[in-house]
């Protein structure tokens, strides 16, 4: 441990960090320099080494060489306790706090502040208070954990990892789930941090929120640094071309040829739709719901959470009852109350969560894909296994999941490929309408291209989509109309191509009337 | 190493890494290392040996554990008759109420849910139709009031945990007393002897050609329990509904059914497990099968069944079932009291779950 003049300009640096796991390199000799009050987005495809590095950072796992360096101390961490003592926090993707415990139970969990022996109760109160005043955040520290909505809970988990980082707060994907104006909330609060001199590493698949929020970047891709630069000196498509490398040029030309197909499928004019939704009321959610999917269209809904985007979703998958309206697919009448009824009726969903609501994760890709089709598979009373495995094949082969193996188990696969395990169920399904709930959320670009690009495809060949997003550009790339969807009602359905209504004003459509919203409490969840 | 890949060192790289695998394999490949390439062999045989479609935990531990256990008795029990097919068929018979109980419990574990109540058919069956014979009433009506029995029970605990969601631990805990109390009822707490032959020779002492009547119940509901989880839309919305419920009811899993249905499936394990009961005694008691469901349980879990569902194994099931009947085979031949052999059975069965399936995974991939 000896303190380097060169090194004291950096919170944290990582040199030349190699990891071996058995006999595969996943990291061969990455850089990463984060000074004192910058924030430092850290970008790459996934499987780019990212959480490996990041384990190594926060003491998860050691590295099998280089050196971490924080604070210009040289340090060997032995675990993850050593990491947060040295003053690295991390907010993981996965949120770690416990439900049923307070905001301030949570934070001081495992760090209790002790008097005699006792947790000190009002010390702990007071703390969170301060940290909450410093971020900006009102929120009554006392209150259940699980009362919150997602943004808050992020903040909690933001204050929890702050009150120990003191050199480094490392934020894994933090505006994955949340809406617009929650990530602005949040910006707010990151630059704040920034400000009082701690270096943050911030993990992000959105690039947009890169250049919007970072000072640097610095891009792996297959376990090297290929890029390290101020993000005032770069591009979004440097960016991109340093993420995917050879792969963005392909990805460019899949989304120009699907262009030039919207224009000549909406040029044909006459089509019959597809899905067709008629008054469509939802308890107090949605209310007077009507349109048309036409074969061929990708239909995006813009909608913030709590907008009823996904209580749409789940109304026409027969998941939730509906009070009124008509739904028909394919001009015929259709009223399913159970997914096993709608997926007959040729709709299917891809639901929001992939890992909770779309796989069985313990299960292999195989045993997966073919969840919905096992009567189809079937020689008399078995299961035929060849044909079983052919589809799985297949299926593998079409959507391109890596690895390329049936037998293994989905939850050992990364977000991309299992969501493409889950969109491989519903073209297996030979479903007609497909209903796609945040698909791309915690995918990466790479992944997210083809997920767009099948989707397409799908349509193409004469199907429908309706496609759920706030991300708004998401919805500039994929949708041929844009239904906007604000208080569970339909505030306008407007046409991608040609663009009539700019993003802002879109944007504009999507905020709430109403200050019922207000209600932290209050999430687009269906239970 | 046979046990699927997870858990080896490959695998923890492939779940690290998913992307980089093969690249890891190729770096294997060119060392010069004799011993690489052999384990990699191995770990190529291990995945492409598991026949199963989902990653049944393969039973080769179990059946060394046996293997070993056998020997150890063998040379404990020299003397006796303890190494003879007669004592190896003896165990079988004994358990095979037992073995058709777990084997029905598997797929109500795989489901994600579970059937407490499965032992205390047996006694309520039993008495039933033993009452039922020794008021003349034939064999087929004796069998039919018997799956009856099992069939509303079934569909009793069902119905509860599914309409009113209630977790089927809590329903058929309370199905237990009921079932008690209904055992005695019909029994008056006598036993009720069995004079119909032709009832005593299918479900007891009779034979299939050479094969023991007992058996052929163990073998047939072994195969059709194997065949079923294995190879049927069935056993695989059992597996998805216990792996991931959400889930497989999104992928069109009528999983409300399939629950009611395996408790049903439970129900009428536990019917078949009286007949089998009173055929062997030739009575019907209260109090048949007394302490069997610690017994089931713990060959379902011994057999790899993971107790929060969407892992199941029949035939580890059965194996489980045998191991035990093995143990308290062997102690009973050692000369140990009851009392001393309900210890004794009751370490062994925790030692063997410790040691088989996922446990013993996590052990290797901790090292």
């Amino acid at each position: 441990m000896h303190r380097t003049e060169a090194s004291l300009s950096f919170a944290l640096e990582l040199l030349g960090i190699v990891k071996v796991y058995g006999t595969t390199e996943v990291l061969h000799g990455v850089d990463l320099r984060v000074r004192p009050g910058s924030i430092h987005a850290l970008v790459g495809a996934n499987g780019a080494g990212k959480s490996t590095l990041l384990k190594i950072a926060v003491g998860a796992t050691p590295a099998t060489a280089g050196r971490v360096i924080v604070n210009g101390l040289e340090r060997h961490f032995s675990g993850p306790l050593e990491a947060r003592r040295a003053g690295i926090g991390m907010v993981f993707q996965e949120r770690s706090l416990v439900p049923d415990l307070s905001i301030v139970d949570n934070i001081f969990l495992n760090g209790e502040i002790r008097r005699a022996g006792l947790i000190d109760g009002r010390a702990e109160v007071r703390e969170t208070q301060q940290i909450f005043e410093r971020l900006g955040v009102q929120i009554p520290p006392t209150a259940l954990v699980g009362r919150l909505g997602v943004a808050d809970q992020q903040m909690v988990e933001i204050a929890k990892a702050l009150r120990l980082a003191t050199s480094v707060l490392i934020l894994d994907e933090p505006t994955a789930a949340l809406t617009e104006r929650e990530v602005q909330r949040l910006f707010a609060v990151v630059r704040q941090i920034a400000s009082s001199g701690v270096g943050i590493v911030y993990v992000s698949h959105r690039l947009a929120e890169v250049f919007e929020l970072c000072d640097e970047v610095t891009v792996l891709r297959d376990g090297r640094t290929v890029m390290s630069t101020p993000v005032r000196e770069t591009s979004m498509r440097d960016v991109v071309e340093a993420i995917a490398g050879g792969i963005f040029q392909h990805a460019h030309e899949g989304a120009a040829t699907s262009e030039t197909q919207t224009h000549r499928s909406l040029r044909s004019g006459e089509r019959s739709p597809l899905l067709e939704v008629r008054g469509l009321h939802v308890g107090t959610k949605l209310r007077d719901i009507c349109f048309e999917v036409c074969a061929g269209e990708i239909v995006g809904v813009a909608g913030l959470a709590g907008s009823g985007r996904s209580t749409l979703l789940a109304a026409l998958f027969g998941v939730i009852p509906r009070r009124a309206g008509e739904i028909r697919v394919a001009g015929r009448r259709v009223n399913p109350s159970s997914p096993a009824e709608a997926i007959r009726q040729g709709l299917y969903l891809i639901p929001e969560d992939r890992k909770t609501e779309g796989l069985v994760l313990s299960h292999s890709v195989e045993a997966n894909v073919v969840i919905s089709i096992l009567r189809r598979l079937c020689l008399g009373p078995l299961i035929n296994g060849k044909r079983s495995a052919e589809v799985a094949l297949q299926t593998i082969a079409q959507l391109r999941i890596q690895p390329a193996d049936r037998r293994q188990p989905v939850e050992w696969l990364s977000g991309g490929n299992q969501q493409k395990v889950v969109l491989g169920k519903a073209f297996n399904a030979r479903c007609r309408v497909l209903l796609l709930d945040e698909p791309t959320f915690g995918v990466d670009v790479r992944s997210r291209t083809e997920i767009s690009a099948r989707v397409r495809a799908f349509a193409d060949a004469g199907n429908a989509a309706v496609w759920v997003t706030s991300d708004l550009r998401e919805l500039r790339e994929v949708a041929d109309r844009i239904l906007i969807l604000a208080d569970g009602t339909l505030r306008d359905i407007v046409p991608n191509w040609p663009q009539r209504r700019g993003e802002s004003e879109i944007a504009h459509l999507m905020q709430p009337r109403s200050v019922v919203h207000a209600d932290p409490a209050v999430r687009d969840d269906h239970g | 190493m046979i046990h699927g890949a997870k858990g080896t060192p490959a695998a923890n790289r492939m779940r690290d890494n998913p992307g980089r695998s093969s690249e890891g394999f190729a770096e294997t490949a060119s060392s010069p290392s004799k011993d690489a390439c052999t384990l990699r062999r191995w770990r190529e045989y291990a995945r492409t040996s598991q026949t199963a479609l989902f990653s049944v935990e393969s039973s080769l531990l179990l059946i060394l554990v046996m293997v070993a256990l056998i020997g150890v008795f063998w040379v404990l029990l020299r003397d006796t008759a303890f190494m003879s097919v007669g004592n190896f068929m003896n165990i079988v018979k004994a358990k095979t109420p037992v073995i058709v109980m777990a084997v029905a419990s598997v797929f109500v574990i795989s489901a994600g849910e579970i059937d407490l109540s499965i032992a205390s058919v047996p006694p309520v069956v039993g008495t039933l139709a033993a009452t039922l014979l020794a008021h003349g009433y034939g064999m087929w009506i004796a069998v039919a009031a018997a799956l009856a029995v099992g069939l509303s029970v079934g569909l009793i605990n069902g119905a509860i945990t599914v309409l009113i969601g209630i977790p089927s631990f809590i329903v058929t805990l309370g199905m237990i007393g009921a079932l008690e109390g209904a055992a005695r009822l019909i029994s008056g707490e006598q036993a009720v002897p069995i004079t119909n032959e032709v009832y005593t020779s299918n479900f007891g002492s009779g034979s299939l050609g050479p094969v023991p009547v007992l058996l052929a119940w163990t073998l047939g509901v072994g195969v059709l329990g194997t065949v079923v989880l294995r190879s049927t839309p069935f056993g695989k919305a059992v597996l998805a509904t216990g792996g991931n419920e959400v889930a497989a009811r999104y992928s069109g899993v009528r999983t409300r059914r399939i629950k009611v249905a395996v408790l049903i499936l439970s129900g009428l394990a536990g019917a078949l497990a009286g007949l089998l009961y009173t055929g062997q005694l030739a009575s019907g008691r209260y109090d048949l099968g007394g302490g069997d469901l610690l017994t089931v349980l713990a060959a379902v879990v011994i057999g790899g069944t993971a107790l929060n569902g969407g892992r199941g194994s029949v035939e580890g099931a059965i194996a489980g079932a045998l191991l035990v009947g093995l143990v308290s085979n062997g102690v009973i031949l050692l000369g140990f009291s009851t009392p001393q052999q309900q210890i004794f059975s009751g370490l062994i069965i925790v030692l063997a779950v410790a040691l088989s399936g996922r446990r013993l995974r996590q052990l290797r991939s901790l090292r």
